[in-house]
C-alpha cells in the first residue's frame, strides 16, 4: 500500500497474482492503468476519488503483446501508442484508425486499451471496431479465468479484471472508421462509425456495421448489413438510395441514448460511406 | 505521502498528496516554471514533460504513479546539445512559440526527432495534433522540425 488521499488507499501490486488477490479483497476499487479517462473526468483542479485505487503499473503480465498466426493478443495495460507501433501490416487498419482517434499523441503514450474498454457506462473509440472483429476478452479473478465476447462486457462480475484482448485476424477488404467528438466529455455529440466487410470478385460479403461512442450502447442495423451484403461494387444509384432509406428508418426508430444530433451525424456518415462505395471504390482483382 | 524521482537528472524527493497532479508538484515543490497548466485534460500540451523517454501531459499524471520515474522538463532538456539544434532551427525559420506553449512544442519536436531521422509532414502533423496554441504557424514549426533533423543528420555524419 502506497499512501492515502482523504482516507483513500492506493495499492501497487507487483504481479498479476498479487493484483487478483488484492481485487478479491477490495472489489470496490478503481483500477488505474494510464488513468487518462479518470483524470479527464475530474471536475476540479485537485483530483479526488471516492474509492481506493489499485495502480497497475507494476503488473508486467498486463503489458504484453502476443501475436500468433490466428490472432493478436494485447494486454489490458499496454499503452495505445505501443499498440499503434505494432505496425500497419499487423494491426487492422480500422483498429489503427480508432486508436489514433484517442486523445492527443501525448495522451496516447499513457492511455491503454483496457482503460478504453473498461470505463463503466461508456463505450469509447475502440469498442465498436473490436466488437465487429469478433474480439474476445479475458476476465480474471483469483483462481478463475474466462473468455467472453467483447459485446458481452457488461456482464463483468465484481472482483473480475479485464486482463487480455484477443483480436482474430481476418482479411477485411473494406475497413472504414470515422469518429467525431469526445465520447468522454461530450457523449451527447460524439459518434463513431465503423464498417468492415470482405469482398470476393467485387461482391461484398460479410458486411458489419456499427455506430458507436453513443454513451453505453453500440448500434448495429442488421437490415442495413443484410441489404449491402451480396451487392456488387460499385453500387448503383438505386442501391445507394435504398441503403440510405434502410438506414434512415433504422436510425429514426433506434432506441437507446442517441440524440437527434447524433442521428443526423450518423446519417451523414452513412451517406459518406455509401458515396465511397458508389463513386470512389474501384474493384481490382 | 513521500515520493522521489529523478528530476532533470537529479534525485528529487517531496511530500505530496498521492493524487496531486504532477504539473502542480513540479511548479510548487520543484520550482519548475516551464510547465504551464491550462486545460487539465491533456489537450493543450503546455504542461508536457518527458517521463521515461515519452512526452506526456503532466496534468494527467497523479503523484503516486511517478515514484522512481525519470522526469525531464524544458529546464533539464535546455542543457543538452539536442535543445540547441531545435533553437537554431527556430531562429532560422522564424518560428517563435510563446512562453505558454514553448515547453510542449520543444519537447514534442524532440520526441519526433527521436523517432524519425527524416520526419515527414504527416508524422509532424500527427505529433502536433494536440497542440492548440495559435501563436506560431504550423508551417514554420514543420520547417523547424525538418531543419533540426538536418542538423542532427549532419552531426551524425560529422559535418558542420
Amino acid at each position: 500500500m502506497e499512501g492515502n488521499n482523504l482516507g483513500r488507499n492506493i495499492y501497487a501490486p507487483q504481479s498479476l497474482n498479487e493484483l487478483l488477490h488484492m481485487r478479491e479483497q477490495h472489489p470496490d476499487t478503481i483500477l488505474w492503468s494510464g488513468g487518462t479517462a479518470l483524470m479527464r473526468m475530474q471536475k476540479g483542479p485537485v483530483p479526488s476519488f471516492d474509492r481506493d485505487i489499485i495502480h497497475l503499473s507494476g503488473v508486467n503480465e498486463l503489458k504484453k503483446i502476443r501475436r500468433t498466426e490466428r490472432y493478436l493478443e494485447i494486454g489490458a495495460a499496454v499503452p495505445v501508442k505501443k499498440i499503434i507501433n505494432v505496425g500497419q501490416h499487423i494491426l487492422p487498419f480500422a483498429l489503427a484508425q480508432a486508436l489514433m482517434s484517442i486523445g492527443s499523441p501525448a495522451v496516447r503514450n499513457l492511455a491503454t486499451m483496457g482503460g478504453n474498454l473498461g470505463i463503466k457506462d461508456r463505450r469509447l473509440n475502440s469498442f465498436s471496431v473490436l466488437m465487429l472483429m469478433d474480439s474476445i476478452v479475458e476476465l480474471r479473478r483469483s483462481g478463475k479465468s474466462r473468455w467472453i465476447q467483447l459485446g458481452r462486457l457488461n456482464s463483468i462480475g465484481e472482483a473480475e479484471i479485464l486482463t487480455r484482448i484477443r483480436i482474430p485476424f481476418r482479411n477485411w477488404d473494406l475497413q472504414y472508421f470515422r469518429a467525431v467528438g469526445d465520447p468522454l466529455l461530450h457523449p451527447m455529440d460524439s459518434l463513431s462509425f465503423t464498417v468492415l466487410a470482405e469482398t470476393n470478385k467485387g461482391i461484398i460479403s460479410n458486411l458489419r456495421f456499427a455506430v458507436g461512442n453513443t454513451g453505453k450502447s453500440t448500434l448495429r442495423s442488421l437490415d442495413f448489413e443484410t441489404y449491402l451484403s451480396g451487392k456488387k461494387l460499385r453500387l448503383s444509384g438505386k442501391e445507394f438510395d435504398a441503403a440510405v432509406n434502410i438506414f434512415q428508418s433504422f436510425v429514426q426508430n433506434a432506441e437507446g441514448d442517441l440524440t437527434p444530433f447524433q442521428k443526423d451525424r450518423s446519417l451523414r456518415f452513412v451517406h459518406w460511406f455509401l458515396r465511397e462505395l458508389r463513386d470512389v471504390y474501384i474493384f481490382t482483382e | 505521502m513521500k515520493i522521489s524521482f529523478l528530476l532533470n537528472g537529479r534525485q528529487f524527493e517531496t511530500e505530496v498528496s498521492p493524487t496531486e497532479r504532477l504539473s502542480d508538484i513540479l511548479k510548487s515543490n520543484g520550482k519548475i516554471f516551464s510547465v504551464r497548466t491550462s486545460c487539465l485534460k491533456g489537450e493543450c500540451k503546455s504542461c508536457s514533460v518527458i517521463i521515461d523517454g515519452e512526452v506526456v501531459p503532466s496534468c494527467m499524471i497523479p503523484a503516486f504513479s511517478v515514484r522512481g520515474s525519470d522526469i525531464t522538463t524544458l529546464e533539464g532538456f535546455s542543457k543538452t546539445r539536442d535543445y540547441h539544434d531545435i533553437i537554431q532551427a527556430f531562429e532560422e525559420t522564424g518560428a517563435s512559440p510563446c512562453d505558454f506553449c514553448r515547453g510542449g512544442t520543444i519537447l514534442t519536436i524532440q520526441s519526433i526527432l527521436e523517432r524519425f531521422a527524416e520526419p515527414e509532414e504527416p508524422q509532424i502533423l500527427d505529433a502536433f495534433s494536440g497542440n492548440i496554441c495559435p501563436c506560431t504557424n504550423i508551417g514554420l514549426i514543420m520547417d523547424s522540425v525538418k531543419r533540426a533533423a538536418l542538423y542532427r543528420k549532419r552531426k551524425r555524419l560529422g559535418r558542420k
